[in-house]
């Protein structure tokens, strides 16, 4: 049975049809990057940093006005900067360029778009980088802004770790000049992104006004706001309930979210921790069929895949498997094996190469 | 291909189901990276950040399951060199140490076995041949004794009235300030520095007349030590905050003070509250009044040398006989210091 939902995946490009709630952000991200040649956007985990850019801002660009770079740290900020490049530039046309300003310069000769290099994730840069690492890049950032050349820069970073940053606003002193902060969304802009996406989805909202507040409420953390990500877990819960409500009834109808379905206020405690444990129960169970007893060996995996602060961390699949072979002598198959079902039960992603 | 959690919500999930060990581990991971990048940031500036001896013990336990890279290996061997290093000249100082007190403790016996067989010598000696002689000049020094305690009798006597006569002399001086200073008592007889204080009260109140002080009541006074003192009504139940001009008034009288600059002013700064309400909670309010007040002083003697600013909280210790609305008081007490 397929979800029409995103689940924890952020929004891309081609989903502007179903993503909703964030017209004002969007409008304010795209007037920031005209004034200025670096905007930081940041804002709580989980508040749709990384759709806001990746969806609402690439849709408000057209493809000749804009040459988008979407860097993430990986396992080097610079590395990963040439690598980005290297990918829209012509055959061989970065080769022997070792300064950011110079290669800058070469790509955008060869496109004569502007050039917007997205730093999503920034705090990797600082949770998982070196200080040397750190310093090389604010240095190449300054040095390029000096430069005058037709490139913005777009900061996404989690707002806890924005103090990390004072290093590098000495060596860009205007780092702070423009930044817009994403907030939780409220209830009118929760109810378009429910109603909306069960449009989109194909599904019947009965009553509307009585059981989108129901859903809202349900999810909701007294004291904190509703998580985009519970509430992605939650359509999809519903979804299924009904699929089994209408083959139970043996009807033939429209998926529809009802009062009746969403219950009269029930409180939905642990959306996440229930979403991976039922996950992972179907993982363990698809092992045990493979004669694999442990059902602590998925657990060992996304172990892997967390810092010692709780953030999540990206990680190469081949050094992952000599990882985990080397240190709890886990099959690389099997860790293969586990990797893609685990992506496909949408508890890790794969970055794209 | 690199692979991450599809969201930190689940990082957070995932964290939490590590055992405590595993999350043992990857903090001793985390420091052992922090430890050698600061390490090698201050290396550039010849300086070096090493691992101690506990942190060494702390990481042992995990190193194993840490794996760390090469450059990081070498870090580790070379901390523990270093605590090696420091250990063994800690214990080579510590031997020398235990060394030395041995060898003192010889000697001194030694001197103390020598100095026995020299006593003896002396006194058998000395009940010979040195005891008529010891006597004579016992008598010749107790001579000279009486002579100079009878010298400094004498001294003595000249210096009381010599005191006297100064003593006369600044009560004089009192009773010519009594009249000029009007119904103010000076209650010190060493006047010496009381006519500074007033030709600073002059220039005190000169300047506050050119200054908008409507609303602030304060009265002059002086103190039990001599000190030149300004009370002033500032704070009330409704006003928990210095205003403008209230600034301003403190701002200027510290200027005045600090223009002086032949003179070394001490000023102590009191702040009273009335004895209404809890005392806990007086004691807090007259914290916070203390430190507003003080914060514009200081900021007024920012580059001053010449004085120095005390600040007390006094709460409500302190009442005053009568209006208990003039118990909530902020004091300023001037003296100069020689």
């Amino acid at each position: 049975m397929d979800s029409p939902f995103k689940f924890l995946d952020a929004y891309e490009k081609d989903d502007k049809d179903r993503f909703f709630g964030r017209t004002r952000e969007i409008a304010r991200l795209y007037n920031a990057l005209h004034a200025s040649n670096i905007v930081m956007l940041y804002g709580a985990s989980g508040t749709g940093k990384t759709s806001l850019i990746n969806c609402g801002l690439a849709n408000k660009f057209y493809d000749t006005d804009w040459l988008p770079i979407f860097i993430r740290r990986g396992d080097g900020i610079m590395g990963s900067i040439y690598r980005e490049l290297e990918k829209v530039a012509g055959e061989d046309s970065l080769k022997g360029i070792d300064d950011l300003s110079d290669q800058i310069q070469t790509l955008y000769k060869e496109h004569y778009r502007p050039i917007y290099l997205i730093f999503d994730q920034f705090e990797e840069l600082h949770v998982l980088g070196t200080q040397k690492e750190q310093k090389t890049f604010n240095k190449a950032i300054a040095k390029l802004l000096k430069a005058g050349l037709p490139c913005k820069i777009l900061i996404s970073i989690r707002e806890e770790y924005i103090a990390y940053l004072s290093e590098m606003e000495k060596m860009v002193p205007s780092l702070f000049d423009n930044r817009i902060r994403i907030e939780r969304m409220n209830d009118v802009n929760l109810y378009r992104v429910v109603s909306g996406t069960a449009k989109e989805a194909n599904i019947k909202i009965a009553t509307p006004r009585k059981t989108v507040p129901t859903i809202i409420k349900n999810i909701r953390i007294p004291g904190f706001g509703v998580e985009l990500a519970h509430l992605q877990i939650y359509m999809d819960k519903l979804y299924k309930k009904d699929v089994r409500r209408r083959k139970r009834k043996k009807e033939d109808r429209q998926i529809r979210f009802d009062s009746y379905l969403v219950g009269k206020g029930k409180q939905l405690e642990g959306v996440i921790s229930d979403f991976i444990d039922e996950q992972m129960k179907v993982l363990q169970a698809e092992l045990l069929e493979k004669g694999i007893e442990d059902m602590q060996l998925p657990w060992n995996i996304l172990f892997e895949l967390v810092t010692d602060d709780g953030t999540k961390l990206n990680v190469e699949v081949d050094a992952l498997k000599g990882r985990l072979f080397q240190k709890r002598d886990i099959d690389p198959e099997i860790t293969e094996f586990c990797v893609n079902r685990l992506n496909e039960l949408k508890v890790i992603r794969m970055l794209p190469t | 291909m690199r692979i991450e959690l599809s969201h930190d919500l689940i990082g957070k999930q995932v964290y939490a189901r590590l055992s405590a060990d595993e999350k043992a581990i990857r903090k001793a991971a985390r420091m052992l990276k922090d430890s050698y990048e600061l390490h090698t940031s201050l290396s550039e500036e010849g300086k070096s950040r090493l691992l101690n001896r506990e942190e060494l013990i702390f990481l042992s336990s995990y190193i194993k399951d840490i794996q760390p890279e090469p450059k990081m290996v070498a870090y580790l061997e070379k901390s523990e060199e270093a605590v090696q290093e420091a250990e063994e000249a800690e214990k080579k100082r510590l031997k020398d140490e235990i060394a030395l007190r041995e060898k003192q403790r010889q000697t001194a016996r030694r001197f103390n076995v020598l100095l026995g067989v020299v006593l003896t010598g002396l006194i058998a000696y000395g009940s010979i041949t040195l005891f008529p002689r010891i006597k004579d000049a016992i008598d010749a020094r107790d001579k000279a004794v009486k002579e100079k305690i009878e010298l400094e009798k004498e001294k003595e006597n000249t210096e009381k009235e010599l005191k006297n006569e100064i003593t006369k002399k600044d009560s004089l001086v009192e009773e010519a300030l009594e009249v000029a200073l009007g119904p103010e008592k000076v209650l010190s007889t060493s006047a010496r520095n009381i006519p500074k204080l007033q030709r600073l009260k002059g220039r005190l109140e000169a300047s506050l007349e050119n200054l908008n002080t409507e609303g602030i009541r304060y009265k002059w006074g002086w103190t039990a030590k001599k000190e030149l003192q300004l009370i002033s009504h500032i704070f009330s139940k409704t006003n928990p905050i210095l205003n403008p001009e209230q600034k301003e008034y403190f701002k200027n009288i510290m200027d005045v003070v600090k223009n002086d600059s032949s003179n070394y002013y001490e000023v102590d700064l009191e702040v009273h509250t009335n004895s209404a309400g809890d005392y806990s909670v007086n004691g807090g309010v007259s914290l916070e009044r203390a430190a507003q007040v003080a914060r514009v002083l200081l900021e007024s003697l920012k580059d001053d040398k010449n004085t120095e600013l005390n600040i007390y909280s006094k709460g409500e210790s302190e009442p005053l006989n009568g209006n208990p609305n003039d118990d909530r008081r902020t004091v300023l007490n001037f003296s100069i210091r020689n």
